[in-house]
């Protein structure tokens, strides 16, 4: 037994003597594992899946553009490039197991990127265009923010990409191994999570990732919860600003023009972890619990978002200095703040602390 | 298992004979105590900040590599008292929001002086990002005409330091004063630091143009931040509004934001926000004192910051000691499991951050050591980050034995539910 699980233990003493004469309904174990199942294998995996697939359209497609730059490969690429950003849109609020490794994560998605490293170090790799750079083991240990979905976007979708990928050979051929590069990580997570998805099909372990299916919650349930925080503060409002002009260009993804796209597959990625998933979920649990109320209250924010959301216009980069839709957004903010500060009450009622969480501190 | 019960039985059986419980004075004197300590720890600053500029008029006066040699040494100097008050930038909403003046960072530097033609000429987020201030008597951005004539304190403080809203428009504070003293690293993640020459402040035989605007620049960010260090200092007084607001939490909501600060300042802040980013993005500019090559120190005196906290003592710059009632006492009245096992996780920290420190001695500075392909050194800033990683989990332990005692810990603007015991 590690001292970390010692003092773990001590500490569940303690908060059993303090909470055992107050607590209401308290879930049992097997609620927690119903429900980490459900989500793993409705939710999780099929996304990943998804994300998989779409990343191989995209390296396929970049082949043959590279093969055949003309307007249609373009095109062809350029789809491929939202559909795998919309299916990353779906599955970017987990971020543990095998998407932690490697910085994987990190890796897919470097953003926002507030010392336009993207551009600097892309623009030093495209410009000494070193063969080098295109092997496989160069993008092991290069920096993230060469290695994802920005650098992809910068390249696909510049002022003139046809011209520029056709008289710099180079351009496209360091897309293609940006995107051969995703595919290993987005396969890899898929074929390590069929490994990892059994910690979360025990009660309690001695010897796995974690000690009880409560604690494999956890994990889960951060996924469900932090994101919330992430959208309102990075997508809708550093980019609307405090005082100043509204900044288009802090939108996410606004080049590929798919910034509100974005957060809807966001939210309604959320919104099916939490009510979707029809084997067994969050809505239902608390029900269980006799949290009818909160659980109503939570359904109906995530439906009002979503039509907030459907109403705005797109491009949103076009339109986001726009007083209508300046105010729309600071409205969906708002929203967002109501629906995570219920579900921080969920956690609350059914006794899940979610701890400390790596933006603290920004 | 046999083991794991026998521990638990003897925690319960503890608990029930009724241990001793921490008595409202111990609180109180371990809220004092750590006033007294960021009082001693700002003054500190201001006192350093003050012998820098001291040193820095000596050099402009006498514009030789040997002086500018003295002022960065003055400058390394400054940081070690502020660096170890950033355990009292969060859960003090009075020092976070002051904070963007002395230490911002990130920073666009092109916004204040020459850079070189790798940096760029533009940024999606920075409309000021080569607005150059030492060679321009006016702003153009968007339309909108700026007069930059007169650098002054005034300037830099109301009009540059966030332009337009974007945080790296860094115009004041140790970061910008930095940027003055060394200039940029050009080094990439290969050894050495800025190289800015002495004769670029040299009004007789100028490098690089402006030597006037450039000393100008360096004189009025100076006393900008001997009169912000001055403001802080004046906070944590007998009287002052840091100590007071920290006292209106009352016992239990001010020991809160104590563990708020330090877990904070490990986890997101240093672990994360400094330190992995930096090694995920190779990137030679992904360190705190990027321009000095500072950053093993920055960082060795920000985790020491921590462990003054928790252990209610802090050495001043003089050798005197200033320590009381601690949180550690406390937390090991109540469980000195837990007490010893944050103890041990801060003792680690501090060996992690001094082994890049020992790097740094031999010419492997943080920036060096997060280069790509250079798996050794990635290696010894990575231990840096899970030490801190741990260490934080065993703030979080600390803050659910005190949640027993009744603590509140709503209120806590950046810990969402500290108490988790579970948290990886």
């Amino acid at each position: 037994m590690s001292l970390k699980h010692l003092i773990k233990s001590i500490l569940l003493a303690y908060m059993l003597l303090t909470y055992s004469s107050v607590a209401i309904a308290e879930v049992n174990p097997e609620q927690w594992l119903k429900l980490n199942q459900a989500v793993i294998n409705d939710h999780v995996l099929p996304n990943y899946l998804k994300l998989a697939k779409q990343s191989a359209e995209l390296k396929t497609s970049s082949t043959q553009l590279c093969q055949a730059p003309n307007s249609v490969t373009l095109e062809q690429t350029q789809t491929s490039f939202i559909n795998m950003l919309n299916a990353w849109q779906r599955i970017q609020h987990v971020q543990f197991g095998p998407i932690e490794l490697l910085m994987r994560s990190y890796t897919i998605q470097f953003w926002p990127d507030k010392k336009n490293l993207t551009s600097k170090q892309l623009n030093l790799l495209l410009t000494e265009a070193n063969p080098a750079t295109l092997a496989p083991e160069f993008f092991n240990t290069a920096s993230i923010a060469v290695k994802g979905l920005p650098a992809i976007e910068r390249i696909i979708f510049t002022d003139e990409p046809l011209k520029t990928l056709q008289e710099n050979p180079f351009h496209c051929q360091f897309l293609q191994a940006i995107s051969g590069h995703l595919l290993t990580q987005t396969e890899n997570t898929l074929a390590e999570w069929q490994t990892y998805k059994q910690e979360f099909e025990y009660l309690s372990s001695e010897e796995g990732n974690y000690e009880s299916a409560q604690e494999a919650s956890i994990d889960l349930m951060k996924a469900q919860v932090e994101p919330l925080e992430i959208i309102r503060d990075l997508k809708i409002l550093r980019p609307l600003g405090k005082t100043a002009k509204a900044k288009p260009r802090r939108l996410e993804n606004w080049r590929s023009k798919n910034a509100l796209q974005n957060m809807q597959h966001n939210i309604q990625a959320l919104h099916h972890m939490y009510s979707g998933v029809t084997a067994y979920n969050l809505s239902l649990l608390m029900r269980e619990q006799g949290e009818v109320g909160l659980a109503d209250d939570i359904e109906t924010q995530f439906k009002s978002i979503e039509t907030g959301l459907s109403k705005l216009p797109s491009p949103l980069s076009k339109h986001l200095q726009e007083a209508s839709v300046h105010k729309q957004l600071l409205h969906i903010s708002e929203q967002i703040s109501q629906l995570h500060s219920n579900l921080e009450k969920s956690m609350n009622m059914l006794e899940l602390q979610l701890g400390f969480n790596s933006r603290d501190g920004d | 298992m046999k083991l794991r019960h026998s521990f638990v039985a003897a925690a319960i059986s503890a608990l029930a004979c009724g241990q001793a419980f921490a008595t409202a004075s111990e609180k109180s004197a371990i809220l004092d105590n750590y006033a007294d300590i960021a009082h001693a720890t700002y003054e500190d600053s201001l006192l350093t900040a003050k012998a820098l500029s001291k040193v820095l008029n000596q050099f402009l006066a006498q514009p030789s590599e040997a002086n500018l040699e003295k002022a960065r040494a003055a400058w390394v100097a400054a940081r070690v008292p502020y660096q170890q008050s950033e355990a009292f930038r969060f859960g003090n909403a009075i020092v976070d929001d002051w904070e963007g003046k002395v230490n911002a960072w990130p920073l666009d530097e092109g916004l204040i002086d020459y850079v070189a033609a790798g940096y760029g000429s533009e940024s999606d987020e920075n409309p000021f990002y080569t607005a150059n201030i030492v060679a321009n008597t006016t702003l153009k951005v968007g339309g909108v005409e700026i007069d930059v004539t007169n650098i002054n304190k005034k300037l830099l403080a109301e009009t540059l330091h966030e332009i337009d809203e974007v945080e790296s428009n860094v115009a004041t504070g140790y970061h910008a004063i930095e940027f003055l003293l060394w200039g940029q690293d050009l080094n990439g993640t290969t050894p050495g630091a800025g190289n800015r020459p002495a004769t670029d402040f040299d009004l007789t035989n100028c490098t690089n143009g402006n030597c006037d605007r450039r000393r100008d620049y360096l004189t009025a960010s100076t006393e900008l931040l001997i009169d912000d260090l001055q403001e802080m200092t004046n906070n944590w007084t007998a009287n002052g509004a840091a100590r007071a607001e920290l006292i209106a939490k009352g016992e239990e909501g001010g020991i809160a934001s104590i563990l708020t600060g330090i877990g904070s300042l490990a986890y997101g802040e240093l672990a994360g926000e400094r330190t992995k980013l930096g090694l995920m993005l190779h990137d030679p500019e992904e360190e705190h004192d990027c321009f000095s090559d500072n950053t093993h120190n920055s960082h060795f005196y920000d985790a020491k910051g921590i462990k003054n906290v928790y252990l209610g003592q802090y050495t001043r710059t003089d050798g005197s000691v200033v320590s009381g009632a601690s949180l550690s006492q406390l937390v090991k009245n109540r469980a000195p499991i837990v007490d010893q096992d944050l103890q041990n996780k801060l003792k680690n920290t501090e060996v992690a951050a001094q082994a890049m420190a020992d790097e740094a001695a031999k010419g492997n500075t943080f920036d060096v050591l997060i280069g790509a392909n250079n798996k050794a050194g990635n290696q010894v800033v990575q231990t840096f980050v899970d030490a801190l990683v741990a260490e934080a989990e065993a703030i979080e332990n600390t803050i659910a034995v005190m949640k027993l005692e009744g603590v509140e810990l709503e209120g806590s603007d950046s810990l969402d539910n500290p108490a988790s015991i579970n948290a990886e």
